[in-house]
């Protein structure tokens, strides 16, 4: 996701300088989509994703004389969203929900890509297991990575953990996933020489 | 603990993290343990379902997003050749503006729209403020001894244009097609829907533009090239400063005019908030820890009188309030409460204060 940074960065400065509708037109091109399956996965509800993810970008419109300041927009955009998604969750449940580890997610392995014909449907389903017996800030990590393409750093920053805890939960997401996979290949546990 | 260390390096290199040192490792242990390789092909083509029921349009969720936020990002819509803030931080840090000085420009600016031929006058002599609507649904203002002009036609021109010689209030009617360009003498300003106070009597020094809501644009008329645009609850004054300056040679004599651009803040009086620029529209004069001699011209011009002070400690008197339907004696008697005084007005009304 760090290709177009300068891009992004080119984008952010003219919103923040110029007030341009064009650059604003064109983050939200570019934030919207992922903001929105972002808030979906947390909220369940298109329609709140949709409110959330409009909400986000207007707040970056109405602070742009600041924006230029903040070293990355598209992180901004995630803690924003997390946090609008969090205090909905936390009105819709009487203020049970406070933080992500207690919003269920739900994630599920896309099967149609010619890849994935290859493999059984049993084992897409002990992966899709596998990932859903996560905790949910251990899936929230996984898919922030996988499919939103986002650093470590990024990730530790939306949701106000270190890098380190981003990679060893990372590490535990996969340790799981290797146990279906070794299952289904039948391969031999690792061992020493 | 191969397969762990195996993984954790597998992890790190898919999520583009890994070191050159790390994937040199693991190079090595997938070497080692081949079978590996399957896992690393796996989680690799793992990618998730949409988690969405439907596809992300982005041209319809930002039409929808415009319905609901619009009104606060509509106004930039046409503005992209403009970056205003740079200039007008030059300008403010500069405090001083060069300026080719005439008034030529005025005519040439608008050269493709010269079929602008004004066909109605209206004129508020002294002592007259009224309120008048054009063609096009703008409620205008007019201030006392001021002067705008029109074309009756203006609905079916590329731009609504008028000419303003004095002080006015537009609260102008939204037409995004159809630009509302007020000329005068100094500054040209483009509207882009919004109300907002000009104040531009040929003869003073200060040309003054306060916007109360919305965005304009505005151009300086022997400077077209350079635009600012005002936001909400700014006021921009052009001073055209008296001294020419005469002895100092070493510095650019085309220096003469000085650009302000400032916050209005309202003066609060009895709980109610007044911006001082715009209360003639209520037909309230509003003044606010003002000397006695800032507030002559504003008399002067209210009341349409001549006012002499001949007391220094009087001329340094501050007064704050709002007059609305008060003569001039009854202005002067209620700002004795405040502060002593004594004054008299001659038939032809020259107040004159000891």
């Amino acid at each position: 996701m760090n290709e177009n940074l300068s891009d992004l960065t080119d984008i952010v400065n003219a919103i923040a300088i110029n007030d341009s509708y064009i650059a604003y037109k064109k983050l939200f091109g570019l934030l919207f989509p992922s903001i929105k399956r972002f808030s979906y996965s947390l909220l369940k509800s298109p329609e709140q994703a949709e409110e959330v993810a409009s909400d986000v970008m207007i707040t970056i419109w109405r602070k742009r004389k600041t924006i230029a300041s903040i070293s990355n927009i598209r992180v901004y955009a995630f803690v924003i969203a997390k946090n609008l998604s969090l205090n909905i969750l936390k009105k819709n449940s009487g203020g049970r929900i406070v933080s992500l580890d207690d919003v269920s997610i739900n994630l599920r392995i896309n099967n149609s890509t010619p890849e994935w014909i290859l493999i059984n449907d049993e084992l897409r389903k002990s992966l899709d297991d596998a990932i859903n017996g996560l905790p949910a800030q251990c899936k929230i990590i996984f898919r922030l990575v996988k499919e939103d393409g986002l650093s470590y750093k990024e990730v530790s920053e939306i949701l106000d953990i270190s890098t380190k805890t981003v990679d060893s939960q990372l590490v535990i997401a996969n340790k799981r996933l290797s146990v279906a996979i070794r299952k289904e290949f039948n391969l031999s546990p690792v061992k020493k020489y | 603990m191969e397969q762990r260390r195996i993984i954790q390096l597998l992890t790190r290199k898919l999520a583009g993290e890994a070191t050159p040192d790390e994937l040199h490792e693991l190079e090595g242990l997938l070497a080692l343990y081949p079978e590996a390789l399957y896992y690393e092909e796996t989680l690799k083509q793992i990618t998730f379902k949409n988690e969405l029921p439907e596809e992300i349009d982005i041209e319809q969720a930002f039409e929808q997003h415009e319905q609901k936020y619009g009104y606060e990002f509509d106004d930039y819509k046409n503005q992209e050749s403009i970056s205003s803030k740079s200039y007008v931080k030059h300008w403010l840090v500069a405090a001083s503006f060069l300026v080719a000085g005439s008034f030529v420009f005025y005519f040439f600016y608008h050269k493709n729209n010269v079929s602008y031929a004004p066909t109605t006058e209206i004129v508020c002599g002294k002592r007259i403020r009224k309120q008048v609507i054009l063609p096009d649904g703008t409620s205008v203002w007019l201030n006392t001894n001021s002067k705008l002009q029109y074309d009756d036609a203006m609905l079916h021109k590329e731009h609504r244009e008028v000419s303003l010689y004095g002080e006015a209030f537009f609260d102008v009617a939204k037409d995004k097609k159809h630009p509302f360009i007020i000329h005068t003498q100094k500054v040209t300003i483009k509207v882009l829907g919004t109300a907002f106070n000009v104040k531009a009597y040929p003869g003073e020094h200060v040309t003054e533009t306060t916007l109360i809501r919305g965005i304009i644009e505005l151009s300086l008329n022997n400077d077209p090239q350079q635009r600012i645009l005002l936001r909400p609850k700014e006021k921009l004054a052009l001073n055209e400063s008296v001294s020419n300056r005469p002895l100092d040679k070493s510095s650019d004599p085309k220096i003469h005019n000085k650009l302000v651009i400032e916050n209005i803040e309202p003066v609060e009086i009895s709980n109610e908030d007044y911006f001082e620029e715009t209360s003639w529209v209520q037909n309230k004069l509003v003044f606010k820890n003002e000397s006695f001699k800032e507030l002559v011209p504003k008399l002067e011009k209210w009341y349409n009188v001549t006012i002499k002070i001949n007391n220094q400690a009087v001329e340094d008197y501050r007064f704050t309030g709002i007059f609305e339907n008060e003569t001039i004696t009854q202005a002067l008697n209620e700002m004795q409460i405040i502060r002593p005084f004594k004054f008299n007005i001659t038939a032809n009304e020259v107040v004159t204060i000891n």
